[in-house]
């Protein structure tokens, strides 16, 4: 990443699942204050906030300025503070820019916020909400799901790689083992291949324990040019929005992101000690494997028969039981995946700590566009402990 | 005549709202060539700004598709969703008019149909085309 260091040097959150007593402010100023408190900062030596939300002014009544009003109730007042919505992938799009005012020198010390509140008691409402993430002139009004187009997508895969429901049912399984000791999880119990296989098909392949529930939660990140504890560097922070395929070959939105980082950082997926990616249904980890070049093509199987990205294996992926089980209140998902990764170089993850954690890669999508995600972020961080 | 309302305004046309109707909106590049969907202001290939709008999408071959077991849009459960390239290129989700159950394989040849809708609109979907001679 060009110019100063940006170091992650506070993170906070409010555990995701359901909170109907708790109102979207509270949520919000939970995970902030927690992230303030860990960096040892008060709200007094911030620069700027940057929230990230996509669906509050659906879902809550609240269209504009949705971090001004989540953030005065901590003591912030004069201080710059940005919105940010980009789907599922608004959460990493608030520290991507956090990044970039640090890395431009503009900015010492800024905060992120990402934070929703899908619970309305109206999952239809919630699940119309969802159906906005993608261009609604082309999707709206074709019966079209985020559950189906991940369905396709997965069945894209599985034409070309040797896996079956048995790897959907074993992914969603590892994750869900990984969940339950962090304690950020919405799905903390352990669930078996059996489960999985026995609960309703929603889009085959997708099956409902594959799906990535509805979810509030909080999750914050204070970022800073000087290295604090555990000194965990943003080396590389990348978007591509989706690109438009005219010719055969072109790479994937997830692929160019992650191209993009991997250049920035001067590193090589085979440097990957772990990392956490967007399985907004558990089957499409496995297609994630390929797009971020975590295997090559053909070697999903593999992955998946030798157990290498379960705890334990040679690259662990989704250690905190990513979006299917973590929990995916969306705009808090691209914070809360770098929340594990902050754990894990600090060497603070407990149980779920892989030993000598020092490069980690999280990947974030958001919406969908022609045949790509709408928006796909990579960051990648180090530590230099 | 009674005038139709389109679920979709922006995306398809009814016959006599464009040459080649129904089908799909489309903007062709009067410089490059190069046909996307929708009604766009510049080319994305060469980036031209004289587009024509043509209708495309007439036919298609089928892509990966899923049946779908949860109502959304006034479609009722269980109904496919599928990836569709139309004959002039541009690819795009859609729904394929097939009955429950049944085993679509990539490649089928799909063609263009409107759909009337539960709520009075006027929708369309893919349905599977006889083979041509």
């Amino acid at each position: 990443m060009k110019g100063q260091d940006v170091y992650i040097t506070g993170i906070g959150y409010h555990p995701f699942g359901r909170f109907p007593d708790k109102s979207l402010k509270a949520l919000a100023a939970t995970a902030a204050l927690g992230a303030l408190d860990d960096a040892g900062l008060s709200v007094r030596d911030i620069d700027a906030a940057i929230c990230a939300n996509a669906y509050s002014g659906l879902l809550n009544g609240q269209e504009s300025i949705r971090g001004e009003t989540w953030l005065r109730g901590i003591g912030l007042g004069g201080t710059p503070v940005m919105n940010v919505e980009n789907a599922c992938a608004s959460g990493s799009t608030a520290v991507h820019l956090g990044c970039m005012g640090i890395a431009s020198g503009n900015y010492d010390t800024v905060l992120v916020v990402g934070a929703e509140k899908m619970f309305v008691n109206d999952t239809g409402r919630t699940l119309a909400a969802l159906a906005n993430s993608a261009d609604t002139e082309v999707m709206g009004n074709i019966g079209l799901q985020f559950s189906a187009v991940d369905a396709i997508r997965v069945r894209e895969m599985m034409a070309e790689e040797d896996v079956d429901g048995t790897a959907f049912e074993w992914v969603t399984m590892k994750n869900h083992d990984h969940a339950a000791s962090n304690p950020i999880a919405q799905y903390r119990k352990p669930i078996s291949m059996e489960q999985v296989r026995a609960s309703r098909m929603i889009a085959d392949p997708i099956r409902l324990l594959m799906c990535s529930a509805i979810s509030d939660g909080a999750a914050a990140l204070v970022l800073s040019r000087k290295p604090g504890r555990g000194s965990v560097r943003v080396r590389a922070s990348a978007l591509a929005s989706s690109p438009w395929r005219l010719e055969a070959g072109t790479p994937a939105g997830p692929t160019l992101a992650a191209d993009k980082a991997y250049a920035q950082a001067g590193v090589a997926p085979s440097d990957l000690d772990l990392a956490e990616v967007h399985d907004a249904v558990s089957p499409a980890e496995l297609m994630h494997y390929r797009e971020l070049r975590l295997c090559g093509e053909g070697e999903v199987a593999r992955l998946v028969a030798e157990r290498a990205t379960a705890l334990g294996g040679r690259l662990p992926v989704n250690t905190s039981g990513g979006l299917n089980s973590r929990g995916h209140p969306v705009g808090a998902t691209g914070v809360a995946q770098l929340i594990e990764l902050t754990l894990q170089l600090r060497g603070d993850a407990g149980v779920r700590q892989v030993p000598g954690a020092r490069l980690a890669l999280a990947h974030n999508s958001g919406g969908w566009i022609g045949e790509d995600p709408a928006v796909s972020a990579v960051h990648i961080l180090e530590s230099s402990r | 005549m009674t005038e139709m309302q389109k679920t979709n305004p922006t995306l398809f046309f009814l016959e006599g709202e464009a040459p080649g109707a129904p089908g799909l909106r489309g903007s062709r590049c009067r410089a490059c060539g190069q046909t996307v969907l929708l009604q766009v202001a510049a080319c994305p290939k060469c980036g031209a700004r004289e587009l024509e709008s043509v209708c495309i999408g007439q036919r298609a071959t089928l892509g990966e598709s899923a049946e779908v077991f949860h109502s959304a849009d006034g479609f009722e459960a269980p109904y496919f969703i599928g990836m569709i390239e139309t004959e002039q290129g541009p690819c795009t989700f859609a729904p394929i008019a097939a009955a429950p159950g049944t085993q679509l394989r990539v490649g089928l040849p799909l063609k263009f149909q409107l759909l009337p809708r539960p709520d009075g609109r006027v929708g369309f979907a893919y349905a599977p085309a006889e083979a041509r001679g």
